[in-house]
């Protein structure tokens, strides 16, 4: 097992978060599985282990019935009480697709929890989460579309866990295409689906309901002493236009990236995604890091995006 | 336990000379799937196997290719990292003390783009803690250099005979399964001094996304490692071992302690596990506890006494 997490990104050492990560390959049970969408899985695996380590953002590499190598995958929800952890699949390609149509009571082979995580600031010792209207109760934005929104949806619940004030913005290609709002809408103060085509809170992209949402005098009120962040996963060019929103109104974010990996446990750098990092021997100031070990989650500003 | 051989508690030995150095059993993390240890340390005690080798190391740090690097095929994965490593100096302070604390023998994988760089490199490991030199002649990721000494006896011959001075280390020829006759690259790099000889590497292939009518990798192409080289790797570690009287270390494929086994019959005094550690971490580990369970089922004593123990059909 191993303590990383420090250091590395912009955020991380206000609250000396840490990630344990293990790679030793267990078999877990499937306990539940809930069909979302045709094509998209929800399980619950049994893993006792996991559920007690594991933070949001940090994903497990799983094999699949008949594939060579392991596929990662973002860990959804994370239920220390009830020893199981909640996985949300897409059947995208042969690997994915045969997991899709595995059942109750079969096992899964995985490793985890893998990677970094989302940083979030310390549980807050002056109240609960009742103490909806405290000033100074930090405020957490989780901006997600398609699959991205898994990871997500555990962040959201760890940040009301730890006292703060949680605010979502889905975006889906069309209403059809949605899952797991009423879930989203549950552990959230605010929650803003967008779609292309219409037909929920906001007709347009998430980006714009980002743009919508903090135009909001009652959220602009809400963002007091403790601060605004956000975190995004999803889509590659909506990461891109949040990470520069983001940036342009100054409010730390953090996103969980993907890459085809190998390992997921760091030695065969696949994995490779372009950072801005100092690099002590000179050289370039961009770095290719390790997704799975430096990753998923990256601050925003130092990802340097295609 | 009914069944024959030895009882589960008698010591086997598995321990192996490799070209001077003793090697606590024959089972080595390759070069580029095991990083530098650190991450597989934190799975299992490297103290159990026989040794690690490096990512291969460069003078000076390198980038390598840009992403995707990796493609699934059949049996296998491509791959075209493109030597990313921090280089020389910085794996000497970071990362080697590291890897020498471990207990096992540690094996430095290096590459170059040209024959200085490679003197260089051996003149700068000669003073220190590493066991062996693996020269790798035969990566098939990066433009300049490497593959092409491999490609050739006369290219081999005249790359060893530079650095073969520059250090009084093993020396560790990593071959190409590519080359024109590989165990005239071999018998090139023994007749120019190296102590052992290290097979195969990767092999050059391609995986095309027909949807995007596009490579999958980034680099267009990249090297082939896991089972679906196994036999062409076997049949080569064989050949090579009729050939040389250095020691051969193979590789290419091996999963289990019965592929390591198959390759010690056909000459290998060593073998690596590469891709496999990708999937099963522990699967070092697991081949040194699945060659001994074997030997103890099949009443062999010692590892030694399978090495080239292979009785060709007439
Ligand atoms: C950190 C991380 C977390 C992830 N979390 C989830 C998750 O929670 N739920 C989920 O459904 N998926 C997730 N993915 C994506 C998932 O890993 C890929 O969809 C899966 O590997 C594809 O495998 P396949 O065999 O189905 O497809 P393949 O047959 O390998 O490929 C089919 C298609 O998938 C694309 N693809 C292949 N591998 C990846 C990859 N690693 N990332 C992105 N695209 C890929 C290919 O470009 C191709 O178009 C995550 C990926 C990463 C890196
Ligand atoms: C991701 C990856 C990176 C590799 N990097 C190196 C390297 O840096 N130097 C080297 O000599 N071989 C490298 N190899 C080749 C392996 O060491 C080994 O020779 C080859 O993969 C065949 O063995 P295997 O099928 O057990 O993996 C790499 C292989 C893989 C899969
Ligand atoms: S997937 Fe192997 S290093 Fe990240």
């Amino acid at each position: 097992m191993n303590a990383e997490g420090e250091g590395v990104s912009g955020m991380a050492n206000e609250n000396g978060d840490r990630f344990h990560t293990d790679a030793v390959p267990r078999e877990a049970p499937i306990l539940s599985c809930r069909e979302l969408l045709p094509g998209l899985m929800l399980y619950r695996i049994q893993d006792p282990f996991l559920a007690s380590c594991a933070r949001p953002g940090q994903f497990v590499n799983l094999k699949t019935p008949d594939g060579f190598l392991r596929r990662p995958i973002s860990l959804c929800r994370i239920r220390p009480g009830e020893g199981a952890v909640d996985i949300g699949i897409r059947a995208l390609g042969a690997g994915t697709r045969a997991l899709c149509r595995m059942g109750c009571g079969e096992r899964i082979d995985w490793i985890g929890p893998l990677g970094r995580g989302f940083l979030l600031p310390p549980r807050s010792n002056q109240g609960t989460s009742d103490d909806a209207d405290r000033p100074d109760r930090p405020l957490l934005l989780a901006v997600g579309g398609g699959i991205g929104i898994f990871p997500l949806l555990g962040l959201l619940e760890e940040a009301r866990a730890r006292g703060m004030g949680t605010l979502s913005v889905l975006g889906f290609r069309d209403p059809s295409q949605a899952f797991l709002l009423r879930e989203f809408r549950e552990i959230s103060d605010r929650s803003l689906f967008a779609s292309d085509t219409g037909g929920l809170d906001h007709h347009g992209n998430a980006v714009e309901a980002v743009r919508q949402l903090l135009s909001d005098p009652s959220v602009r009120q809400a963002v007091g002493k403790g601060g605004l962040r956000m975190a995004a996963c999803g889509p590659h060019p909506m990461m891109k236009a949040v990470a520069r929103l983001a940036e342009d109104l100054g409010i730390p974010c953090q996103v969980s990236l993907e890459q085809r990996m190998g390992c997921g446990t760091g030695v065969c750098l696949v994995c490779a995604c372009e950072v801005r990092r100092k690099n002590p021997e000179g050289g370039p100031a961009t770095d290719y890091v390790r997704c799975c070990r430096e990753g998923p989650v990256f601050d925003a500003r130092e990802v340097v995006w295609e | 336990m009914s069944a024959p051989g030895m009882p589960a508690d008698i010591a086997v030995d598995l321990s192996v000379d490799l070209c001077g150095i003793r090697l606590r059993n024959p089972v080595l993390a390759a070069s580029g799937t095991f990083g530098f240890g650190r991450e597989m340390a934190e799975v299992f005690p490297l103290s159990s196997l026989g040794g690690i080798v490096s990512k291969g190391i460069t003078l000076l740090p390198r980038r390598g290719n840009p992403p995707p690097r990796v493609a699934e095929t059949a049996s296998g994965m491509l791959n075209s990292v493109g030597l990313q490593n921090p280089g020389i100096e910085a794996f000497l302070r970071e990362e080697l003390p590291f890897m020498v604390a471990q207990g096992c023998a540690v094996a430095v994988n290096i590459a170059g783009a040209g024959a200085e760089e490679y003197e260089a490199l051996v003149e700068r490991l000669d003073r220190t803690p590493v066991d062996l030199i693996e020269v790798n002649l035969s990566c098939p990721n990066v433009r300049e250099g490497c593959m092409a000494f491999g490609a050739t006896a006369r290219g081999v011959e005249s790359l060893v005979s530079r650095i073969r001075p520059r250090t009084r280390k093993p020396l560790a020829i990593k071959l190409t399964p590519q080359a024109d006759s590989i165990s005239e690259t071999a018998r090139a790099a023994e007749s120019a001094g190296a102590d052992a000889v290290s097979l195969v590497n990767t092999l050059l292939g391609m995986a095309i996304d027909i949807e995007t009518r596009r490579p999958v990798l980034a680099n267009n192409v990249g090297g082939l490692s896991g089972p679906a080289i196994l036999p062409v790797a076997l049949r080569m570690v064989h050949e090579v071992a009729g050939t040389v009287r250095i020691p051969v270390i193979g590789m290419g494929g091996i999963q289990t302690g019965q592929d390591a086994i198959a390759f010690l019959l056909a000459g290998a005094t060593a073998i690596q596990v590469g891709t496999a550690t990708l999937i099963n971490p522990t699967a070092c580990q697991d081949v040194v506890n699945e060659i001994a369970s074997w030997m103890r089922a099949h009443s062999v004593p010692t590892v030694r006494s399978l090495i080239g123990d292979l009785r060709l059909n007439p």
